[in-house]
């Protein structure tokens, strides 16, 4: 028995790829789905007849169906991900997620996230100019390659913005300003 | 087509010379926008839309159908010059413009690309002029059934051309579309839906930011998590007109021109689409298919020929049927609906003047365009080389005065950020965002009509099946259902096994 075949999915230069893209189909069906029922249950809740309407005039029975066909659907990926990733689970390098997160950029990503709810905070705060002039600038300064050399361009982008949204959208267009 | 009511949009038109200022800022800003690779002829509309709300609806429509042709018209100076297509629709324009500017040809890539450009929008706003009044007319005859199911295949027929692979995907987008369009009030008894308690949504999301957010967003995100670094290769000499270039392969313009015009009129596709198309097309009928992706004028031709012509196929559905045939016309439906013109059947009979006007925008945007992009194209150029980790966080604030400055409150602001991270998830995951934006534009036409057509009938749904448009409707829906499951090739798999037999037999 020791002759025996490895595992089909052990042999499958494909099984990887494909574990992976199970994966995704998994959690990204998974979370409408999920979407999905939370306007299931919503919807299941408004009554469906009433003094005003008939039940096939509800308000609830148009999204309830539109729900219904959402979540149908997207359990059928869902499930679908969930095979394809159990076919090559055993192959999938966990340990090399992360530096392939990294290598995608979502420590960037998460920062720049990071400096946007900063920004919508201050938003309404403080005044225009002076949300987006420190926005523009720490965005620059950190997301740049290179740091140093970005100084000149971000103190440009703070000019240009302080020039095109103060100067030209607000008071040439009367573009109100948050 | 109806000369009349197009003449008297020119006249209209060239009556306050204001409008034809504000069609080229629009011609122009667009040009910036669609070279920039990342922001699309959607991202520009959307932002626009916002920032021109308070110009009043002439002038803010004079700006978007000026950005709209000049969106699509720059996209091929980065595909042509970085090899990275400004906006989605000039992906083919990369396969020979690029290869043209490494042999040195950049000038005259660029020369033929504006004029087949030109030629292309040209194309398409004819049609537009000669197909609106027709298909306006025959809109006419549609019912609250015909409308249900206008849209039905709208959504279904964009899920499954915008996601080709896995068509389910699609199809689940224009369905979470159409979901998320129920949030807020329902259409005929104003009842309170899903909001979760937040006042704020008792209206529901508004349009723009919720665009704003699943076309921009996603782009600044990604552009920013790349640390992407542009460089020119080649110099960029004097660009010219090329005309005699360009007619030489009439038989290309005049077939990307129909390829572009009627794939705009379909529901949700665009001009990427129409652009592939009409390079596939022409490669296959070709006496020199092997030049292509080398540096082919005829493929340049043709890929920006069909792509530019979609502009004007996808605004007719927008004016006759308030359904658009692409995501900027999406956008554009919004605007116009934003500013009390109400698209759709009844706009032939309410509002008929304002057809001719945006044909005739649309004409002096494609002639504006043609000669800002041969003049300032040395100057365009630059821009391609600003850092995107500048670049970015400005058009995050655009984005940020874009969803704020039409009704002036935070929440849209907070809506706009969270559809941007729903739209790069959606990318992620594999879920195209076209079909998401139709349906969550088409949802309460949908949903109203729907509604509307069962209290008609007493609450049989039998005219939804028998009346004979809605009929062609559900054949179409159901044809275009069928066709992208594997239904079609398990058929034939079934006819082939008995086939095989016969001819090992011989």
């Amino acid at each position: 028995m020791s002759s025996a075949p490895a595992p089909a999915v052990r042999s499958d230069p494909l099984a990887n790829p494909l574990a992976r893209s199970g994966l995704a189909d998994l959690f990204g069906g998974a979370a409408i789905a999920a979407a999905g029922v939370g306007f299931l249950v919503a919807s299941a809740r408004i009554p469906l007849t009433s003094p005003l309407w008939q039940w096939y005039t509800s308000p609830g029975i148009y999204p309830l169906a539109t729900a219904l066909v959402t979540t149908a659907l997207a359990l059928v990926v869902a499930f679908r991900g969930w095979r394809r990733w159990r076919a090559g689970r055993r192959t999938m390098p966990w340990a090399g997620l992360a530096a392939e997160a990294a290598g995608w950029g979502a420590g960037r990503l998460a920062w720049f996230v990071l400096l946007v709810v900063g920004f919508l905070a201050m938003l309404g705060r403080l005044p225009f100019w002076a949300s987006t002039s420190v926005f523009v600038l720490v965005t620059v300064l950190t997301t740049s390659r290179n740091a140093r050399a970005s100084l000149k361009p971000a103190l440009v982008g703070v000019a240009v913005v302080y020039l095109l949204f103060v100067v030209i959208f607000q008071v040439l267009f009367g573009i109100p300003l948050p | 087509m109806n000369v009349d009511l197009l003449v008297g949009g020119f006249v209209s038109l060239f009556s306050r010379p204001e409008l034809i200022f504000w069609v080229l800022v629009g011609g122009q800003a667009g040009i910036i926008f669609g070279m920039m690779p990342g922001l699309t002829t959607t991202t520009a509309l959307s932002l626009l839309t916002g920032l021109t709300f308070k110009l009043g609806p002439e002038r803010a429509i004079a700006v978007l159908m000026g950005a709209f042709v000049g969106s699509v018209t720059g996209g091929s100076r980065s595909a042509i010059l970085i090899n990275i297509p400004g906006t989605p629709a000039q992906a083919a324009v990369c396969l020979d413009g690029y290869p043209l500017t490494r042999q040195g040809r950049a000038a005259e890539a660029l020369g033929v690309s504006v004029t087949s450009s030109t030629i292309g929008t040209f194309f398409g706003m004819i049609m537009l002029g000669l197909f609106t009044p027709i298909l306006g007319s025959f809109a006419l005859r549609f019912g609250t059934w015909e409308f249900f199911w206008l849209a039905t295949f709208g959504v279904v027929i964009a899920g499954g051309l915008t996601a080709p692979a896995d068509p389910l995907k699609g199809w689940i987008a224009g369905f979470f579309g159409l979901l998320v369009a129920t949030v807020g009030q329902d259409g005929i008894h104003a009842y309170v839906r899903f909001t979760g308690g937040l006042f704020d949504l008792r209206a529901g999301f508004a349009l723009i930011p919720v665009l704003i957010g699943a076309y921009g967003i996603p782009e600044v995100l990604n552009a920013i998590r790349r640390q992407e670094h542009f460089v020119i290769e080649a110099a960029v000499g004097r660009v010219l007109p090329r005309f005699r270039e360009v007619f030489q392969h009439w038989r290309h313009i005049l077939r990307s021109g129909i390829i572009g015009t009627f794939i705009g009129i379909v529901p949700g596709v665009g001009s990427d689409l129409a652009s592939w198309i009409s390079y596939d097309t022409a490669k296959r009928t070709s006496r020199k298919p092997e030049e292509f992706g080398k540096g082919s004028v005829e493929g340049l031709i043709a890929a920006e020929a069909g792509d530019n012509a979609c502009i004007g196929g996808d605004i007719v559905p927008v004016l006759t049927l308030a359904i658009p045939g692409s995501a900027p016309a999406a956008v554009l439906l919004a605007a116009l609906t934003i500013h009390g013109l109400q698209p759709g059947p009844l706009m032939v009979l309410q509002h008929p003047a304002a057809i001719g006007e945006v044909f005739a925008m649309g004409l002096v945007a494609t002639a504006g365009v043609f000669v800002l992009s041969l003049l300032l194209v040395r100057q365009m150029v630059k821009i391609l080389l600003i850092p995107r980790a500048v670049l970015m966080p400005i058009v995050f604030i655009i984005a940020v005065v874009g969803s704020y400055a039409l009704s002036g409150r935070l929440f849209d602001v907070y809506v706009m950020a969270a559809f941007g991270l729903i739209g790069l998830a959606m990318q992620e995951f594999g879920y195209p965002v076209a079909p998401f934006v139709l349906g969550f534009i088409l949802g309460p036409m949908m949903e109203d009509n729907l509604r509307r057509g069962l209290e008609l009938a007493g609450g049989s749904a039998l005219p939804f099946f028998t009346r004979p448009i809605s009929a062609v409707l559900i054949a179409l829906t159901l044809l275009s259902i069928i066709t992208r499951t594997p239904l079609p090739a398990w058929l034939r798999g079934r006819r082939r096994p008995r086939l095989a037999p016969s001819s090992a037999a011989r």
